[in-house]
């Protein structure tokens, strides 16, 4: 298998490239697991390049689009070995914010290193997030925030995870430009990071994932 | 071409803008969730307020409330259908403030502009036909309601920031268009989320043959990080520079955002912003009419 490659379409976000060479593969013989790690180690390089601020959300969404397709091929194959996911993980932009390009960069990272990720989408309410967590099981919620004026939000859905008796099972990670990690532990998350390579890695200490 | 902006800056060397709305609608009440342009409405008394404090700290330019009046952004809150009637009344609003002012024949009108929340294809699905009806349809409202000019700020997509500029001269070949994007620090120097460099942005508008009547940054840092902005602005263009920071950066402190520059060093930060060659300043998130106030005071005492 051409590592190189594979990393290299996906790095520069080369969708259809990509898929062709993951199809490919597969016709050959080639485990699924073992080219999903390849792509895993792909997606590292663009979290780290951005991280750095050598890349940017365009780079980022491309990448993140090429490795969702690609994914999508060996899901099945995945699947049918009895191969399992890292864990679930749900996520969403809190009530009262509308923005959601962040979230979804943490969201696409976080698929791209093997968790399955439940999005929320933007202005979802505490109830919504506790609802997608009974319903999935997820032992982790990511909250983002954007603004301000939203940001009180994250800490009402952690009472209410409280008050459902979900807290000591379910880890809440928070993220967005102005939260802090002061503000995090003000609030009692129990994780933050200031980019989605971060997140990503918060997720994995979380989850007691090596 | 002769404007108000073009005759004030033949009088003025400087220009101040007002500080934060957002920041002054949350402490006049504002809650979470609520449409911040609604208020032009429903709160309109109080939206006023707001600009008769700042044109008292000594602003030379208020700006509208209508940093999320596009249609697209006012269907987030059920509210698209009302896009004109908000953008008008936020003009009409800056418009009787300035009226009741005792400087009302140096102050200009700007209508806000800011970002749709939409991603332009292919990284997302609007296309520019689409956000450009979107903007004209926000600017012929701002300029029925008697803006001056147009600010189009805070934006991170320099193609959705030159299609709001394009929007306007299509409403009135004759507006003033001012267009700001939001820069970070990077190790290569400032760029906007997508990657753009303050020249790059400069050499997009020239190559599309967009002509605007000033270009800057505002929002996303303290003036401390955009000195650098100015400075490669000046570098690569003689149009007008606008730029305006937050007070510092916020932090949370009993559930409300805290932005702890005070008054007097936001002045001293942003004073450094005119001297690197923006010749139109003012203040942005967390602040205040009493850091529009020394900010006023420090230009006027340092000439």
């Amino acid at each position: 298998m051409d590592e190189k490659r594979i990393k290299d379409s996906l790095i520069n976000g080369q969708q259809e490239e990509l898929s062709e060479l993951v199809n490919s593969l597969l016709n050959e013989g080639e485990s699924a697991k073992k080219i999903l790690d390849v792509m895993i180690a792909g997606m590292q390089v663009v979290g780290d390049r951005f991280q750095k601020k050598e890349i940017f959300i365009p780079e980022v969404l491309l990448s993140a689009r090429a490795m969702t397709s690609a994914t999508g091929l060996l899901k099945p194959i995945l699947a049918a070995s009895g191969a399992k996911s890292l864990g679930k993980v749900v996520i969403g932009t809190v009530l009262g914010d509308l923005h959601d390009i962040g979230k979804n960069i943490v969201g696409m990272m976080l698929e791209g290193n093997g968790f399955e990720v439940v999005n929320l989408g933007r202005d979802v309410a505490p109830e919504k997030f506790i609802e997608a967590t009974e319903a999935t099981g997820a032992k982790i919620i990511g909250l983002s925030s954007l603004i301000t004026t939203s940001m009180p939000q994250m800490k009402r859905t952690i009472e209410l995870l409280k008050e459902n008796g979900l807290k000591e099972s379910v880890s809440v990670i928070i993220g967005g430009a102005p939260v802090t990690q002061e503000f995090a532990d003000s609030i009692g998350a129990d994780g933050y990071a200031d980019e989605a390579t971060g997140a990503v890695q918060k997720v994995k200490e979380l989850l007691q994932i090596v | 071409m002769s404007s108000e902006l073009t005759d004030l800056l033949e009088k003025k060397r400087l220009l101040i803008f007002d500080g934060a709305m957002g920041t002054m609608l949350q402490r006049a009440g504002l809650g979470i969730g609520e449409c911040p342009e609604l208020w032009n409405i429903e709160h309109a008394d109080s939206v006023q307020r707001i600009h008769e404090d700042y044109l008292e700290a000594g602003a030379d330019i208020i700006v509208t409330n209508t940093f999320g009046g596009s249609p697209k952004k006012l269907k987030m809150f059920g509210l698209e259908s009302r896009t004109d009637e908000i953008n008008r009344a936020g003009a009409q609003l800056a418009a009787r403030a300035r009226s009741a002012s005792r400087n009302a024949d140096t102050t200009l009108l700007f209508g806000s502009v800011g970002p749709t929340g939409e991603l332009l294809e292919p990284l997302g699905t609007a296309t520019p036909d689409a956000l450009l009806e979107q903007f004209a349809v926000q600017i012929r409202a701002l300029v029925e309601g008697g803006v001056d000019a147009i600010i189009v700020e805070t934006m991170i997509s320099p193609e959705e920031a030159i299609l709001a500029a394009r929007a306007a001269k299509s409403v009135l070949q004759s507006l003033p268009v001012i267009v700001n994007l939001t820069y970070e620090p990077t190790p290569r120097g400032p760029r906007t989320m997508m990657g753009t460099s303050p020249e790059h942005f400069v050499k997009m508008l020239a190559d599309q043959n967009v002509s605007v009547d000033g270009v800057g940054t505002n929002c996303g840092t303290g003036a401390d990080d955009m000195v650098s902005v100015v400075t490669a602005l000046r570098g690569c263009t003689d149009t007008l520079i606008a730029a305006y920071a937050n007070a510092g950066m916020p932090r949370m402190q009993d559930g409300v955002a805290v932005y702890d520059e005070t008054p007097d060093v936001f002045a001293e930060k942003t004073a450094k912003l005119a001297d690197a060659g923006a010749r139109m300043v003012g203040g942005c998130c967390g602040t205040t009419p009493e850091h529009i106030r020394q900010l006023s005071k420090r230009l006027s005492d340092g000439g």
